[in-house]
């Protein structure tokens, strides 16, 4: 993804772990394994983070598997009913690292998956901010972009329009000079 | 006495109206476009040099004792607190910028001649500043030769071409044909949501403004 | 990924620097420099450099080892009768195999060592980016509010001249400004900054937040007109219709002229002026 070396966030969204194959023996990191030989060896199963996976596919020294967020049955789910899955729970960062995922391996169909839950989910979570209700079940299942981007930006919206409402004149909700 | 401060004042503004138009205009595509636009620089000169004028005549206007010229000189302060206002606003939207994407408007030519010639040397002095600090924390310490600079290209972080703006088409553009195949009417006051490098070109020409 | 520190994970000690900066951007409070986490990160970093450096040269011996064995094999036949003869060089068809592939081996752990590096080399510049955008954007904020970013340090500069007037030597213009100013309460540094934010920040930020300063006087200096450092209050705000309620005489307004005001009058007046007048009842606006 273009220029978010510097992004917090994305930085943070690269650590998911993803299961994969190692094609060689790597001495030196029998570790990863649990055990305490030496080597990893070949055709272990073992999880790396996306930062380490990303280059090693490049030089095709890895074969990775679906992570458990983006499982059949976690999609399956994700595809039915969008709005009640706890994105939250299944990955923090959902929906970048669902991004970055999918540039990885190109697949469209789990990208249009991903951005029809992202509607879907928008519609449900800007009734939440405009209403005013108290969700705070729903806010937990949130994921990262949603809350920080989406929530918090219509909230801020919602109180304004709100006082808006009230007091069309006010200085207070003029936009802000910057 | 008074007419003839009045009408020194309104020389002034007359001609000067069209640069403070302009850059209010330009003002706001400045604050709504990913990337550092070209600097105003003949509009920024001549708006400082009516502020100067503007300034004086106020000071001729204060030293007379009349009540209404209250209202006439509070009506000049006020256009010309706007007029700060606006360039004021002007300069620390590009500061900041350059301050987010210094590296990349310092290394990439299209972006480089856009910098006022005080902004090149705030961007060097600033680029250099930052880096200070990483090398004495860390940079020269814990790195290899090889990743001790910030050169490689993902460190750069250009401005993003593809962030979303608003945009109002000024004059009667036609068809345009956009990457995905469709096709859109770019006629005059017709209002947009596009990427911004879209609509970009017409920017710069002016035949479109963000809004 | 383990090293010999005993984290979990290679970039787990850098990752709580980013964390700690997120929850530091999030919650808007300026956390102290995590100086023992910046030298962890530092020593992992070392010692991926060191096994680096031993993982290549471990390479180079096993692939010269893998080329001897399958020379031996009978290539070109040049090497094979000397080969055969000696006894601690004899690498037959297998064991080159293995040679060569322990030497790949080595090969893919030296890249993922190198990731490892490139990925710490990120988390600390990231951690000490976000630190200077949050440093920056409080020195406008809270420099900008009234006074202007460095109009205290001026005052402070000469504050410290005074100070020093009868040395002959240079005043170490920084030194000086610090110390003069802590004696104060709260805005002990001329950036504007709080006490407890200067003393939050590692020796290398203070040194980048007075370069700043310098740099944005410099800056400021090229147009001092507009006085870039002041609030960005919407001159909408700065102007407003007043009636008066009782008669209040003659007031002088900041830009030193005189103005009368007496009960019925709807005046169109800079807002600062009549603020208090309002906030007493004997003004309104409208």
């Amino acid at each position: 993804m273009a220029d978010s070396f510097w992004d917090i966030d994305h930085v943070l969204a690269e650590q998911q772990k993803i299961p994969c194959f190692v094609a060689l023996d790597v001495p030196g990191y029998g570790f990863l394994d649990g055990n305490s030989s030496e080597n990893l060896c070949k055709n272990t199963r073992i999880e790396l983070p996306f930062w380490m996976v990303t280059p090693l596919i490049a030089a095709e020294q890895v074969e990775l598997e679906y992570p458990h967020c983006f499982a059949r049955r976690a999609l399956d789910d994700v595809a039915t009913s969008a709005v009640s899955v706890n994105l939250h729970g299944l990955c923090p960062f959902f929906f970048l690292f669902g991004v970055k995922f999918v540039n990885l391996i190109e697949d469209a169909n789990l990208g249009n998956v991903l951005a029809d839950a992202f509607s879907q989910r928008i519609a449900e979570i800007m009734q939440y901010s405009q209403s005013g209700r108290s969700y705070s079940k729903f806010i937990s299942t949130l994921d990262d972009t949603e809350k920080q981007r989406i929530l918090q930006q219509d909230s801020e919206v919602g109180q304004r329009t709100l006082l808006w409402r009230q007091d069309p004149n006010s200085a207070s909700t003029s936009t802000s000079a910057h | 006495m008074l007419s003839q401060s009045q009408s020194q004042l309104d020389e002034s503004t007359s001609g000067s109206v069209d640069d403070v138009s302009h850059l209010t205009e330009q003002w706001i595509n400045e604050r709504n476009a990913p990337q550092l636009l070209r600097f105003e620089g003949g509009a920024v000169e001549r708006i400082l040099e009516l502020l100067h004028v503007q300034t004086d005549t106020l000071e001729d206007l204060n030293n007379l004792d009349e009540s209404n010229d209250e209202f006439i000189r509070s009506v000049y302060a006020l256009e010309m607190e706007r007029i700060k206002f606006v360039l004021r606003s002007y300069f620390r939207a590009r500061l900041s910028k350059i301050e987010l994407n210094t590296l990349a408007i310092l290394t990439n030519p299209e972006y480089r001649r856009n910098l006022s010639e005080n902004e090149l040397t705030y961007a060097e002095r600033f680029n250099d500043i930052t880096n200070e600090n990483y090398k004495k924390s860390f940079l020269d310490e814990a790195c290899p030769p090889s990743l001790q600079n910030l050169s490689d290209p993902e460190t750069a972080h250009n401005p993003n071409m593809n962030q979303a703006v608003f945009c109002r088409i000024k004059k009667d553009i036609g068809a345009h044909l956009l990457p995905n195949g469709d096709t859109i009417d770019l006629s005059k006051n017709k209002i947009y949501l596009l990427l911004y490098r879209i609509i970009r070109p017409f920017v710069e020409t002016g035949e479109a403004e963000l809004i | 990924m383990s090293n010999s520190g005993g984290s979990l994970c290679f970039g787990d000690e850098g990752l709580k620097l980013v964390r700690d900066v997120k929850r530091s951007r999030d919650s808007g409070i300026f956390h102290a420099y995590n100086d023992a986490g910046v030298r962890n990160v530092k020593l992992e970093m070392k010692y991926l450099l060191d096994g680096i450096t031993s993982l290549l040269e471990r390479r180079a011996v096993l692939a010269r080892a893998a080329e001897q064995g399958s020379a031996g094999r009978g290539g070109d036949g040049r090497g094979g009768s000397d080969y055969e003869g000696d006894g601690d060089a004899v690498v037959d068809a297998e064991s080159s195999q293995a040679a060569l592939e322990l030497s790949q081996g080595c090969g893919m752990a030296t890249h993922m060592h190198l990731n490892a590096l490139r990925r710490n080399r990120r988390l600390l510049l990231v951690y000490h980016r976000a630190r200077m955008d949050s440093l920056r954007d409080m020195a406008w904020e809270l420099g900008g509010g009234g006074a202007g970013v460095g109009a205290v340090q001026t005052d402070a500069r000469s504050n410290a001249v005074a100070a020093n007037s009868d040395d002959d030597e240079d005043v170490d213009m920084d030194s000086d400004r610090h110390t003069t100013t802590t004696s104060n309460n709260n805005n002990s540094h001329p950036s504007g900054l709080p006490h407890n934010v200067i003393r939050a920040m590692s020796p290398n930020e203070l040194s980048f937040l007075n370069s700043y300063h310098s740099l944005l006087e410099d800056y400021r200096g090229t147009m001092l007109d507009i006085d870039l450092a002041a609030p960005l209050v919407p001159p909408s705000d700065l102007f407003i219709d007043i009636r008066v309620l009782r008669d209040l005489g003659e007031i002088v307004t900041e830009s030193g002229s005189i103005l009368k005001l007496m009960a019925g009058d709807q005046l169109y007046v800079k807002r600062t002026d009549v603020e208090k007048f309002i906030t007493l009842g004997y003004a309104v606006q409208i």
